[in-house]
């Protein structure tokens, strides 16, 4: 390969079921957790190893970040400003996260841990989405959730939630 | 599944760390941890691996996300922990995190006791580096606990709980700037000492110093914004006290040795090298404080002082120095006020001194000489003003006090204020008129009508100046001894740009007149061309007239009858005829008395064969036509032939004797009955033409005199219109109140004095323009 | 095993702060450790509701709200209106209005209130039905429900509004702010009718309400003792007849949109943009551009002259003034040509009883726009009972008109106090003094409460309180804190509203 611009830096991880995948540092640095560990240690050549992602996971991650390796680059400030949060998801990311259920909170655990929030926003709409509109039983299963209320309890809880019905 | 990925992470940092705890394993979790902070605080320059990093970042990320929704129990979100569900994990950690940097804190304040002084900065500097790094790096490593259990506890509102870094800094304040700032602050303030003493010191410690105070100023309500508290109270309050106390010390020692001007300059200096140690190595925001400080020790407790050199500055006219003083004195408040009196007391004496010294020459004094001591003293000044006090208009405004104070009143007003315009006028009058003096080219003339106004703006009788400058300037027209219509009216556009259109409406109407006259004469030849006949146009005397309206030249009729000799009779009828036809209604007054004339004495050559010419008023005019007549003209027949009245026959002759153009028989007799004249055939003069028309000095006075009285009629009805004005709006007014608003109305024409308005208001009852009502009130009849 | 229960809690939270409020009832109802999760959950309720509603904030009490009370109580409102087919009395829409607005967000942000409330009332069957039902509609024989009837739209309430509910139509119409009275603004037809609604039908209506509303507003008949001569119910009690400010606000609305169309725009549309400015403290001042206007000093003479003192802002009065009066604010006056005021009051043979309406008036009116600049001169501690503790603030200033300068009834000084009534509304009343001489009165009402961007409607009248009039209506908005602002330096826009009429 010839001398290639600094930009295309590569950057080598392992995932925690041995693994290794060599990527652009641009598309690494999505990751706020790798990013900040690149800036701290310093660029060794070493790979980085990522104890809580399996590859199958890792890869559909990766393949997130390259698409939005030119998004703006994630602030590393909180993300405290609920107000601005948007339902909408763009055409890419619903495509992206049409896979199955598992998967999905597979993704969402990753982008949790190696923290990156856009991925984990567009994650948790996503299940928000498959929530939104449905009855208590279309939920329970949706999300394979067994119903363990009492007759009464259920009731109950009915009955405080009046505010919400039509 | 997260079950699988942390065995398999157990093992592969088995090299490096201790295995990964047990994740709900709050004990077994931190000592897994400490060991990396512990490398991170001590020993980061070893660097770190890739590995050991992770481990420590996914144990932190580990442990927070343990608990489930599912299962209950203790870990769970259940009903046992009512906190809503809300409860997040991590306090453990951050609470043996707090412990630990107390711990490690200690440990750094005991070390920093062995040192002192610079020693002691150094140890502090390079301490607290090494700390904050750490706090960065343990910031990241700890980033899951910040942005989930950190932010949950700020959103609830908890206080005390800060991001890792923040975190950081708390402790350092608490468990190390408590014990140590004070001998911090202490090296610090000797070391600055030290460079105000002039040696060389090493300016970034103390900028390191100030930069970790400052970060240390974290806001108790929101720790994302940082405050200057800190910083205020633990350094900047000391350094200013040590700053005070150093300048005091010094200013008092260096006084006892030195002089005031001396002084100065060290104050300057030190003032100048104050602000320097801002940018150098202080925050900007200490400038003012600082500043203000440095001017109360240098300045304020010494204006005394300073001000008393004052007047010894200004009496050896050290320019330099006073500007120095303004400087310095400009910097505390009110701390100009003293001087402004001092220096308007001082102009006004300076301005008195060089009156006194031209009024010794009593009623000769040249107007000349006069304005030129009072432009003297003012440019002087204004010259002081604007180098050495910054032209600050307060100054400016003593100046002007000043200079009105000694042009209105001075030694040669010591009659009455109505001196100063009297000979502002006649200068202005020696100015513009023509030939006076050589020199009179454009630029120059500007100059000296600029510096003519520069007085009149002081002078408080502007109506005095306007009707001596009118009466000039009416006979400069008349005459035609005006030296350039440029000037003219450039000195009207300056009157009126400083009192308004009203005060030059007549000198511009005057002006207006000599030019319509001029169009009226060229009519006339023309008329005249035309309508006489070869005999009457050889007869004709050439003539010009000038037309000037009634009411806006300060000119009366003539003071004596008169019959014009029958030569230029028929000329001036024939031009009244042609006026009249021209404008009907309107009346001609000729003013004899100021009308001239040349006549040709062709018994009598002079030296060059060529006949006399002798210019000559229109009185002296018929007196000489008699002798055309006669050989011998008798007193009597003079008075019969010219009805002239005895004075102004008398000062004719008189010329005309003096300049022995006649003989009087007998010898040396008086004009009276039984003098008779006769031509004296012998007259030299080494002119051809000979100016006979000469005013006499005493004629002169007179007029002074007449103007004077017209001011003061003029001033009555200026004031009684204000009065009346003032009342026809008003209706109904207290007296003392319509004194004052009579005054305010008119005191940009004259000073006006209470008992004059009194008297004019007297004048109005009789006249039956105002009543007397009630109490002290006056009402307006209509 | 669910997943979605194996979650930790902040990405639970993730997810439910995307939800809608009412999903969150039917996730509370699938199971016990979900119901637990959202029971209690006080920021997740409170994320849902800063999304969508103004913080509240610190409230009365200094407590922080109940966000699990507060959040279903604003779903379940705006599920009523929307559903257009509600219970909800008109009270009860008035009480959640007023609420909203009082504490909706002021300053530079925008508020979601105010956007959430525009937004509800864009309805045309909540603008129409909740708005439309103060007396004056009826004057104007305007009957909704007939024409609601044709439509397929369901209906708010067929009965006609009582007293007190036509009131409250009256209060809801003057905090909307936007005169519902489209003769003069043809765009507000397209946006608030769908295209399913007839048109005509709707122009019909209300193209006649202005005429009604100028007949109450000139009525002297409204004009006595009891209702201080200002908007307020005829029985001394000092309660605000919002009935009589709505006429007021349609017949000024009216006015100004015509003379906004008559200078093209050189005087920009007020009152266009629904709830805007009816909050407390919403008035926002104008960026800083020049502190001052550039004021030349007069030179009468050579001498040198005194300068003239720059007076120095009385700080501790306006500190402690809650109206925020000193400043710059820009006034409207109407009134009818003396000739047609007299006829319309004076002809009738026999007194008209009160409850019959003076036929509606057709006639054009004047409009003069006022720039005043007023300043507190006095601050009176409050007395004893009033409420929300507030004082009563004197004040005293310039009122100058920007038409015809020249004419000296066009500028005087005008003094006045500003109070709370009895039932906490901001009472201003002025008084204009012509070269010493008092003339005018005026008696308004400031909508949204102490210092609202929206202003002061009200009346004005003869300052003896003359039977024989004239009398009118006016209304004054703040534009500046700065008694020395104008808009333009030299003031040559000021100037400009000159028109030939």
């Amino acid at each position: 390969m010839a001398a290639s611009t600094p930009a295309t830096q590569m950057i080598t991880l392992t995932t925690n079921d041995g693994v290794d995948m060599t990527i652009e540092r641009q598309v690494a640095e999505r990751s706020i957790l790798i990013k900040n560990l690149l800036e701290d240690v310093g660029e060794t050549g070493e790979a980085i190893p990522i104890p809580n992602v399996s590859e199958p996971v890792m890869r559909k991650v990766i393949e997130w970040c390259e698409q939005h390796k030119k998004d703006p680059p994630a602030s590393n400030d909180d993300d405290s400003d609920s107000r601005k949060k948007s339902t909408d998801i763009d055409e890419w990311d619903q495509k992206f996260m049409q896979v199955d259920q598992e998967m999905l909170f597979e993704i969402i655990l990753a982008a949790n841990y190696l923290d990156i929030k856009a991925l984990l926003d567009v994650g948790c709409k996503t299940v928000a989405n498959m929530i939104k509109g449905k009855s208590p039983e279309e939920i329970r299963k949706t999300f394979n959730i067994q119903n363990d209320f009492t007759p009464e309890e259920e009731d109950q809880i009915r009955r405080e939630n009046e505010w919400a019905e039509e | 599944m997260a079950g699988n990925a942390q065995q398999y992470t157990a093992s592969r940092t088995a090299g490096n760390m201790p295995p990964m705890p047990a994740k709900d394993d709050a004990e077994a979790t931190w000592n897994f941890l400490q060991l990396g902070v512990q490398k991170i605080m001590t020993d980061l320059k070893e660097g770190m691996d890739m590995k050991t990093y992770m481990g420590l970042y996914t144990a932190i990320h580990n442990f927070c996300t343990a608990q489930k929704a599912v299962g209950g129990g203790a870990g769970g979100f259940g009903a046992a922990n009512n906190r809503g569900g809300a409860h997040l994990l991590g306090e453990e950690l951050y609470n043996k995190l707090i412990d630990y940097l107390k711990n490690h804190l200690a440990g750094v304040r005991d070390q920093s006791k062995q040192h002192v002084d610079e020693a002691l900065l150094t140890f502090y500097i390079k301490e607290w580096k090494r700390y904050t790094t750490a706090g960065m790096y343990n910031n990241h490593l700890f980033r899951y606990l910040n942005r989930h259990w950190v932010k949950r506890e700020m959103d609830e509102g908890k206080k005390n709980i800060y991001d890792i870094y923040t975190l950081h800094l708390v402790r350092w304040k608490e468990d190390m700037f408590g014990a140590t700032h004070k001998s911090v602050m202490d090296s610090v303030l000797r070391l600055v000492e030290k460079q105000r003493n002039g040696e060389t010191i090493e300016h970034s410690q103390v900028k390191s110093i100030v930069d970790s105070f400052v970060s240390l100023g974290l806001d108790e309500g929101d720790s994302t914004r940082s405050t200057l508290d800190v910083y205020r109270q633990y350094f900047e309050i000391p350094f200013l006290a040590a700053t005070k106390k150093y300048y005091q010390e010094e200013s008092r020692s260096f006084n006892a040795e030195n002089s005031v001007v001396e002084y100065m300059k060290k104050a300057e200096a030190r003032l100048d090298e104050e602000k320097e140690r801002v940018s150098l190595y202080l925050l900007a925001e200490i400038t003012n404080p600082l500043m203000k400080t440095c001017e109360e020790a240098l300045i304020k407790d010494h204006s005394n002082m300073l001000r008393d050199e004052f007047q010894v500055l200004l009496d050896n006219e050290r320019q330099e120095d006073l500007g120095r003083m303004y400087k310095l004195l400009a910097r505390i408040p009110d701390g100009l006020d003293p001087l402004r009196t001092r220096f308007e007391a001082h102009v006004r004496k300076a301005g008195l001194a060089a009156v006194e010294k031209v009024a010794a020459e009593g009623d000769n004094l040249e107007p000349k000489v006069y304005v030129e001591a009072l432009l003297d003293v003012h440019t002087q000044y204004q010259d002081l003003v604007n180098k050495a006090f910054n032209g600050e208009s307060e100054f400016v405004r003593s100046l002007d006090n000043a200079c009105r104070e000694f042009v209105n009143r001075n030694k040669v007003c010591k009659s009455g204020s109505t001196r100063s315009p009297e000979l502002l006028a006649k200068y202005t009058d020696t100015l513009l008129k023509k030939s006076s003096t050589k020199m009179t080219e454009e630029d120059n003339m500007e100059k000296q009508l600029s510096q003519i106004m520069t007085i009149f703006k002081y002078i408080e009788d502007k109506d005095v100046f306007q009707k001596f400058y009118s009466r000039n300037l009416a006979k400069r027209l008349v005459q035609t001894t005006s030296a350039s219509d440029d000037a003219e009216t450039s000195m009207i556009s300056k009157l009126k740009e400083a009192c308004g259109f009203e005060y030059t409406n007549k000198l511009q109407r005057m002006f207006q007149d000599m030019q319509i006259s001029k169009d009226l004469n060229t009519a006339f030849k023309d008329w005249q061309s035309e309508n006489l006949d070869a005999a009457d146009q050889k007869n004709a005397v050439d003539a010009t007239y000038n037309i000037l309206g009634t009411g806006f030249w300060p000119l009366n009729p003539p003071t004596t009858a008169f019959a014009p000799p029958h030569t230029i009779v028929k000329t001036y009828e024939r031009f009244a005829a042609f006026y009249a036809n021209k404008h009907s209604g309107r009346k001609l007054t000729w003013l004899w008395q100021l009308c001239k004339g040349e006549i040709r004495a062709n018994y009598i050559k002079s030296q060059g064969k060529m006949p006399y010419t002798f210019q000559v008023s229109t009185f002296q005019m018929a007196i000489l036509l008699l002798f055309n007549d006669a050989e011998t003209v008798t007193y009597e027949e003079m008075e019969e032939a010219t009805k002239l009245n005895k004075e102004n026959l008398d000062a004719s002759l008189g010329v005309f004797l003096k300049a022995k153009v006649l003989n009087v028989s007998p010898a040396g007799a008086k004009p009276e009955k039984g003098t008779s004249y006769t031509l004296n055939y012998d007259f030299k003069n080494k002119k051809v033409k000979v100016n006979l028309n000469i005013a006499v000095k005493s004629e002169q006075k007179q007029e002074v005199e007449d103007t004077h009285k017209t001011i003061e009629e003029d001033r009555k009805l200026l004031m009684q219109s204000a009065i009346v004005r003032i009342m026809k709006s008003r209706k109904k007014m207290k007296h003392q109140q319509l004194v004052g608003e009579t005054i305010a109305q008119i005191k940009s024409r004259f000073s006006p004095k209470v008992p004059d308005i009194k008297k004019c208001i007297d004048i109005l009852l009789e006249k039956e323009y105002l009543e007397r009502l009630e109490g002290d009130e006056l009402g307006y009849l209509a | 095993m669910s997943q979605l229960l194996g979650l930790c809690h902040e990405l639970l939270h993730n997810i439910f702060t995307q939800l809608d409020p009412s999903d969150l009832a039917s996730v509370s109802r699938s199971c016990r450790p979900l119901n637990r999760y959202v029971k209690n959950n006080k920021l997740l309720f409170k994320e849902l509701y800063l999304q969508r509603w103004d913080d509240p904030s610190p409230t009365a009490d200094g407590a922080e709200p109940d966000w699990e009370f507060e959040l279903p109580k604003l779903v379940a409102f705006q599920k009523l209106l929307e559903s257009s087919n509600t219970t909800l009395s008109i009270a009860d829409i008035t009480q959640h209005v007023t609420t909203l607005l009082s504490t909706a967000a002021t300053g530079s942000t925008h508020s979601l209130n105010v956007a959430f409330l525009a937004r509800i009332f864009k309805q045309p069957h909540t603008k129409y039905l909740l708005l439309c039902n103060s007396s004056l509609y009826e004057a104007g024989e305007v009957h909704l429900n007939a024409h609601y009837q044709n439509s397929s739209r369901p209906i708010l309430s067929s009965a006609p509004m009582a007293g007190r509910e036509r009131q409250l139509s009256a209060k809801l119409h003057c905090l909307y702010g936007v005169p519902i009275d489209v003769n003069w603004k043809v765009s507000d037809r397209s946006e608030t009718l769908d295209a399913t609604e007839s048109m005509e039908a709707v122009t019909k209506i209300y193209r006649c309400i202005n005429p009604y509303a100028r007949s109450r507003v000139y009525d002297l008949r409204r004009y006595t003792e009891q209702t201080f001569w200002g908007p307020f119910v005829d029985d001394a009690s000092e309660h605000v007849d919002w009935e009589m400010l709505e006429s007021i606000m349609v017949v000024l609305g009216y006015n100004l949109g015509m003379f906004s169309e008559r200078t093209r725009g050189l005087f920009g549309p007020v009152w266009d943009k629904p709830f805007e400015g009816a909050v407390p403290g919403s008035f926002v001042p104008p960026p800083k551009e020049e502190p001052f206007c550039s004021k030349h000093t007069r030179h009468d003479s050579g001498l040198a002259e005194v300068p003239a003192l720059i007076k120095e802002p009385s700080l501790s009065l306006d500190a402690r003034d809650p109206y925020g009066v000193t400043g710059t604010w820009r006034r409207v006056v109407c009134f009818l040509d003396y000739n047609d005021f007299y006829r319309f009051n004076f002809s009738d043979s026999r007194p008209l009883p009160l409850s019959t309406s003076r036929p509606p008036i057709t006639t054009q009116e004047a409009i003069r726009l006022i720039t005043l600049k007023l300043h507190v001169t006095k601050i009176e501690p409050p007395q004893p009972h009033t409420p929300h503790s507030l004082p009563t603030v004197h004040f005293k200033g310039t009122s100058r008109s920007m038409h015809s300068h020249w004419d000296p009834n066009a500028n005087s000084t005008i003094v006045g106090t500003v109070s709370p009534t009895v039932e906490g509304e901001i009472r201003w009343t002025t008084l204009s003094v012509f070269f010493g001489e008092a003339r005018w009165r005026s008696e308004g009402i400031q909508v949204g409460g102490p210092r609202s961007a929206r202003g002061v409607i009200g009346t004005w009248f003869d300052k003896d309180y003359d039977e024989h009039g004239p009398c009118g209506p006016t209304a004054f908005w703040k534009i500046s804190d700065d008694e020395g602002y104008c808009k333009c330096p030299g003031g040559g826009q000021e100037d400009g509203l000159d028109e030939s009429d």
